[in-house]
């Protein structure tokens, strides 16, 4: 497992060897799925049985405000973030 | 007054009602017990005293006026990451240091309406990743009966603030046993409900699949009455569903897996359980060997599907929305920049485990199969319980560590969660109760139930809680 190539996915720096022993035991750990022949079962990925759950498409929430104040950088009422574009030093 | 705060809430109750004692009064002990306890302890990340003591004069005046229900008054803590509005919710995360609810979690607002008094936010591993409150960003906690020792994770400054009576009740939330090991470590009942019996919307979300929230209490009783004031349908938590009270057991049939006994299990944690299982015999309840086959690759699994959602979870902790922790050159390096320094290792150990099992060329060998695993796990469970009422066994496979012993070693941590997991996979409930001690610390014993029969947990535990002698 590339660690560093994964966690640059997860938008995370990690150091070289940084949890590289860590993941090699946990991955080792895991592997023992792999005894197991599963080609007929199905998966559970939920244990709801509820279905789409639908709402009336109306204001509901008012805390709005209290959730602005909450972000680090806001402009009128919006929420302010770094350009996304620029150019390559 | 102190004896006072040793009182379950039944008591507790029953004390308000006769007017013994005035919430007032009631709060003002705990918060004596806070003051005097927690610099050792350190259960507590936030203290809301004057809150609390406004909370328990309102209660006090309702009581005044006849209007009293079995929490009105009680004092209770909640973990940091259940949020209280205008209180800060912090997921035991330097991400969230500064981070004040917004709104009520459901489970909170309930509360609220029963009248119950909140004295504070209780430590956690954070964002509940872990089984020892170690991996907490600002202070481990101790457990309230031998300080150099952990009180469980990753609700361990619950359990410990219920142990410590430092609190009438706590609430816990529980992903792969973040509720019952924790009891079970420092001597105290902790139920963790049946997936959808309880609203999680204002839970700081770990693993969506998994997730509960649920009482950590003194008796079985009052693990019964948090429950019932908590359960329900809550069209902000489309999992939650409307459940009813199963009927009575007229001969309880406990099976006993045989899995639950193997390697790695302490030997004097079997004994106590061993004697619990002869207890009941002696009841008159129906013992029987049952068998969960694959008991061995639960862990694996768990530890494949819950690092996967927490990925995907944790991915809008990017220092827009949430607070910020650090500065970037522009968009991509403050990304960057604040994940990196507002997570801890144990969730970046996680998140990055869960981009890799979810990444393509490894999901299907990965994930994919976690899910299929799962489906055998939950269908262990589904074919003992046509023989058993409820599953007995062990919470878990070690008595509570020393702090410092396995942070080394992230894999044997996770090993403690052995007897847990499978529980949450299965969205089953479960409880852990105390069942004796061993070289001074308590053992624990898992009650396991098939889905939205908490009734079934309440029934066994009683028993064993009022016959038994601990």
């Amino acid at each position: 497992m590339e660690v560093r190539k994964i966690a640059k996915l997860a938008y995370l720096i990690v150091e070289e060897k940084e949890f590289e022993k860590e993941f090699s035991a946990i991955l080792g750990y895991v592997d023992k799925l792999k005894e197991l022949d599963v080609s007929r079962v199905e998966e559970t990925a939920n244990l709801s049985s509820s279905k789409n759950v639908f709402r009336e498409d109306v204001e509901e929430r008012k805390e709005t405000k209290d959730i602005l104040k909450l972000m680090p950088e806001t402009k009128n009422n919006y929420l302010e973030v770094k350009e996304v574009f620029f150019e390559n030093e | 007054m102190s004896e006072l705060t040793k009182l379950t809430i039944k008591q507790l109750h029953q004390g308000l009602k006769a007017k013994d004692f005035s919430s007032t009064e009631l709060t003002q002990a705990f918060l004596k017990e806070i003051e005097k306890k927690d610099k050792d302890i350190g259960a507590f990340l936030t203290l809301m005293p004057e809150s609390a003591l406004e909370q328990a004069e309102e209660a006090d005046r309702k009581i005044k006026k006849g209007e009293i229900d079995l929490l009105t008054g009680i004092p209770c803590a909640i973990k940091d990451n259940i949020m209280i509005k205008g209180i800060r919710c912090t997921a035991g995360s330097r991400f969230l240091e500064e981070y004040v609810s917004p709104y009520d979690a459901t489970v909170t607002k309930k509360l609220k309406e029963r009248g119950v008094v909140f004295l504070g936010k209780t430590n956690l591993d954070e964002f509940a990743m872990g089984s020892s409150c170690e991996n907490s960003a600002f202070h481990p906690t101790k457990n309230p009966r031998d300080l150099s020792r952990v009180p469980g994770g990753s609700s361990g400054g619950s359990a410990a603030a219920v142990a410590a009576d430092m609190c009438a009740f706590a609430l816990g939330s529980d992903t792969g046993g973040s509720i019952r090991q924790p009891a079970s470590f420092c001597g105290i009942v902790g139920l963790k409900p049946t997936y959808g019996s309880v609203s999680r919307y204002g839970l700081i979300a770990f693993a969506s699949s998994l997730d509960q929230v649920g009482p950590m209490t003194k008796s079985t009783e009052d693990a019964r009455i948090v429950f019932e004031s908590l359960r329900g349908l809550d069209k902000m938590d489309s999992t939650s569903v409307e459940t009813k009270d199963t009927e009575e057991l007229k001969k309880i049939r406990i099976g006993v897996p045989k899995e639950y006994f193997g390697k790695g299990l302490d030997p004097e944690i079997e004994k106590s359980i061993r004697e619990a299982i002869a207890f009941y015999e002696k009841q008159g309840a129906e013992i029987s060997e049952v068998s969960l086959p694959h008991t061995d690759y639960a862990l694996a699994c768990y530890y494949i599907i819950a690092p996967s959602e927490a990925s995907a979870n944790l991915a809008r902790f990017d220092g827009i929305r949430y607070g910020k922790v650090a500065e970037g050159k522009n968009l991509m390096d403050y990304y960057f920049q604040n994940r990196t320094k507002g997570f801890g290792r144990e969730v970046k150990r996680r998140i990055i485990l869960g981009t890799y099992t979810l990444s393509a060329g490894y999901y299907d060998a990965y994930y994919k199969k976690a899910l299929k695993v799962r489906t055998l796990i939950k269908r262990d469970f589904e074919k003992a319980f046509e023989k058993v009422d409820v599953i007995l066994g062990p919470t878990s496979p070690c008595l509570p560590f020393k702090i410092g012993e396995k942070t080394a070693d992230p894999l044997s941590m996770y090993l403690a969660d052995v007897y847990t997991v499978s529980v949450n996979l299965a969205g089953l409930p479960a409880v852990s109760l105390p069942c004796g001690t061993s070289q001074g610390l308590p053992v624990g014993m898992q009650l396991i139930a098939p889905a939205f029969k908490e009734n079934n947990l309440f029934i066994t535990a009683k028993i064993f809680e009022q016959k038994h002698d601990n």
